[in-house]
């Protein structure tokens, strides 16, 4: 980690363009994606300055409180090995950097414009593991009875029904639909039992989306968001954002929701191994349960992200 | 994963005490850098695993014993005592399991430890009794019984403590943990040093060197009798004060010379002598057992048309031919190509036979596949050039594979 002191390291006006990681050319979907950096949430907005990391990368970053000013404006990222300012900007809760050229806009997410809903940073939890085996983790339910026993999932109903795999060519994303589990308490708005529907969607290498049955209203679906955040191809910062319709538990309940789930997630995250999400078949074994995750390991490839992966093929 | 391509010595290392595994108690343990899960089943056999889950490489000692299966904790996969075939997948509790295995490792139990050799059976080399130990263990003798030792763990490698045992002393008179009497250490085995007291009673205490991984290793001793009962405690604790000092003076000593090596590598001499395990890059010498267990025919290819949606042409016979080999493969209905094939000697690796993991890909020469996984991207079914035969079938009455 950079020692480098945030107080006089003010972002130089001239960017360095002597891009030393070598993320830069072997990894360029990654390289010029948006990724999170922090929850605007944490960052307060009186001249603070915290530091972070980012695709190996260490970063600094300032909000500032202009008034009146459009909210990407109000925050400033620099690198600290270089002082180089970075592209900035904040939506969903959160602040996302560019270190690259960007050749797409940050993840669209519609739902989150709909007036009745509530935006909702659930927590960023720092993990050892890469970035990528915590999308896959998102992605999957089987581990619900083992994991999340008593919220998510319960034996003996461990059976993971088929569902429909859709390949998105035309915005290069990936879905899983017709995805149903039988869940003790689904939500902090599910007072009982019940068949929750899901939908999974993988927007980006390192953020994913799922698309849960909403218990007060049943025709509309709860987001919730994963961006993560690889610091370096080992450690990466799992960001929640939800987006809700659920009007009566308060920020606290549904953050701590969220949380007592993660954690769970956490345990397994970093006992596996090795730390880097194989690509190559016959590394590790999976079942017809596992179709997203298969899915999700071949769009990779064909992406030829290497980031965060075994580089296996 | 460099760490698995250490060249251990094939020999035969104990691991830990069997009372560890009492009361249904999963252990870990490492050995020359292999992470490793270590339980007895209900009926007595003592596992040595890889702790690793083959399904998404969870560790296992996180998981739960089921009697003759260990459970992981990710997914509930169970695997059973003896083969770590994998017999339960609760995501699809009416399929047969695929044909999954954990690494396992060969096993012995010698004198109270479990020991393992990270070697293929084949190349499996004799357990070296450590004589001493065996006159130990003779029945009836009660007060002989000797006292095991706590095991410690030391940040050095496992030469060096070795050779420091050389330098152990220890006094049973009095129990005083500064005073020493001369003593003279013996190797007793490979990896096995005793350290005899040169006095009248000649006590003897035997310590087995476990190395973990580069620069850590534990050390597992055993105090000889006979000792009186009140006498016990005292061994006990007299060691692990002797055993503490020693870990303290070696671990200071490989910190100053992890600092020294750092600071000026070129004027030091290379730690080969003192390395845990002679490494040799990109040769691995600890190859992964190909495990394949026989599935039923019946099962297996009903499952997969359920979960394939309903195609009438699923189900009708059709013959593949092989264009190395030359044979002809009628492939029944109901019965998938991959067990056709292995029904005529031809086999195709495979791993989870429900057409998700992409091991059986075959490429199709000649004749149209029926895509039935959930392995291929549509352009690459669309291209018809390869197929999953663990659960893909012919549009075609006829198709010709590479094989």
């Amino acid at each position: 980690m950079s020692t480098a002191s945030t107080s006089d390291t003010t972002p130089d006006t001239m960017p360095d363009t002597t891009d030393t990681a070598d993320c830069a050319a072997r990894d360029a979907v990654i390289w010029n994606d948006w990724h999170p950096v922090a929850a605007l949430g944490a960052l307060g907005d009186s001249d603070a300055t915290s530091n972070t990391r980012l695709l190996g990368i260490d970063l600094g970053i300032r909000a500032a409180n202009v008034a009146g000013a459009q909210p990407s404006a109000r925050y400033s990222v620099w690198r600290h090995d270089n002082h180089a300012p970075c592209r900035v900007q904040a939506r969903y809760g959160v602040l996302w950097v560019c270190l690259g050229e960007p050749q797409r806009d940050i993840l669209a997410i519609p739902e989150a414009d709909e007036a009745d809903r509530r935006l909702l940073h659930a927590g960023a939890f720092r993990v050892h593991v890469s970035g990528l085996r915590a999308v896959e983790n998102f992605l999957d339910m089987g581990h619900f009875p083992f994991v999340h026993t008593g919220y998510l999932g319960v034996e003996p109903y461990t059976e993971v029904a088929p569902y429909r795999i859709e390949r998105d060519e035309q915005n290069g994303e990936l879905y899983a639909h017709d995805c149903r589990f039988y869940q003790p308490r689904a939500a902090m708005t599910a007072g009982t039992a019940l068949d929750v529907h899901y939908m999974y969607r993988v927007a980006r290498p390192y953020s994913a989306i799922l698309y849960k049955t909403c218990p007060p209203q049943p025709e509309r679906f709860d987001v919730i968001a994963l961006f993560v955040q690889p610091l370096d191809e080992d450690w990466c910062v799992a960001h929640t954002v939800m987006s809700y319709l659920d009007d009566t538990s308060s920020d606290d309940e549904l953050r701590g929701f969220q949380q007592t789930i993660f954690a769970q997630d956490i345990k397994i995250l970093v006992n596996q191994v090795p730390k880097r999400l194989p690509l190559g078949t016959g590394d590790e074994h999976p079942v017809r349960a596992d179709a997203m995750s298969v899915a999700y390991r071949r769009w990779l490839s064909a992406q030829q992200v290497t980031y965060g992966t075994t580089h296996g093929r | 994963m460099a760490d698995k391509h250490h060249v251990v010595e094939s020999a035969w290392f104990a691991l830990c005490g069997v009372d560890e595994l009492d009361e249904r108690a999963i252990y870990h343990t490492e050995l020359a850098g292999h992470e490793l899960v270590v339980w007895r089943a209900e009926g007595g056999a003592v596992n040595v695993w890889e702790n690793r889950c083959p399904h998404r490489g969870v560790r296992l000692s996180l998981g739960h014993h089921r009697g003759d299966a260990l459970q992981c904790q990710y997914h509930g996969w169970q695997f059973g005592t003896g083969s770590g075939a994998c017999r339960f997948v609760p995501a699809h509790p009416q399929a047969p399991p695929p044909a999954v295995a954990v690494q396992t490792w060969p096993v012995q139990v010698r004198y109270g430890f479990v020991w393992t050799c990270l070697t293929l059976p084949g190349e499996l080399p004799p357990f070296t009794p450590i004589e001493e130990l065996e006159n130990e263990a003779s029945p009836g003798a009660a007060p002989a019984q000797p006292v095991r030792l706590r095991a410690v763990a030391i940040d050095a490698a496992s030469d060096t403590v070795q050779h420091a045992l050389a330098d152990y002393r220890f006094d049973y008179t009095g129990f005083d943990a500064w005073q020493t009497s001369d003593c003279v250490a013996f190797e007793v085995a490979p990896h096995a040093v005793m350290i005899e007291q040169l006095d009248e009673a000649a006590h003897r205490v035997v310590f087995l060197v476990q190395p973990a991984r580069e620069g850590r290793t534990y050390l597992h001793g055993i105090a000889l009798g006979p000792f009186a009962a009140n006498q016990r405690l005292a061994v006990l604790r007299h060691h692990q004060q002797r055993l503490n000092a020693l870990r303290d003076a070696l671990e200071q000593q490989s910190a100053y010379q992890e600092r020294v090596n750092r600071h000026d590598i070129a004027d030091m001499p290379q730690p080969d002598a003192r390395s845990l395990v002679r490494s040799t890059p990109g040769q691995p010498a600890v190859l992964q057992q190909s495990v394949s267990k026989p599935v039923s025919v019946l099962s297996s290819g009903s499952g997969t048309a359920v979960y394939s949606g309903e195609h009438h042409e699923a189900n009708l016979a059709f013959t593949v031919h092989l264009s190395r080999s030359g044979q002809t493969v009628n492939v029944a209905a109901d019965v998938t190509v991959l067990h056709a094939l292995r029904a005529h000697g031809v086999e195709v690796p495979s791993s989870c036979e429900q057409g998700v993991c992409g091991t059986c890909r075959t490429r199709v020469l000649q004749g149209t596949p029926l895509h039935l996984d959930d392995f291929l991207t549509p352009p690459e079914k669309a291209a018809g050039d390869c197929m999953m035969v663990c659960v893909s079938r012919a549009v075609s009455s006829t198709l010709t594979l590479d094989l």
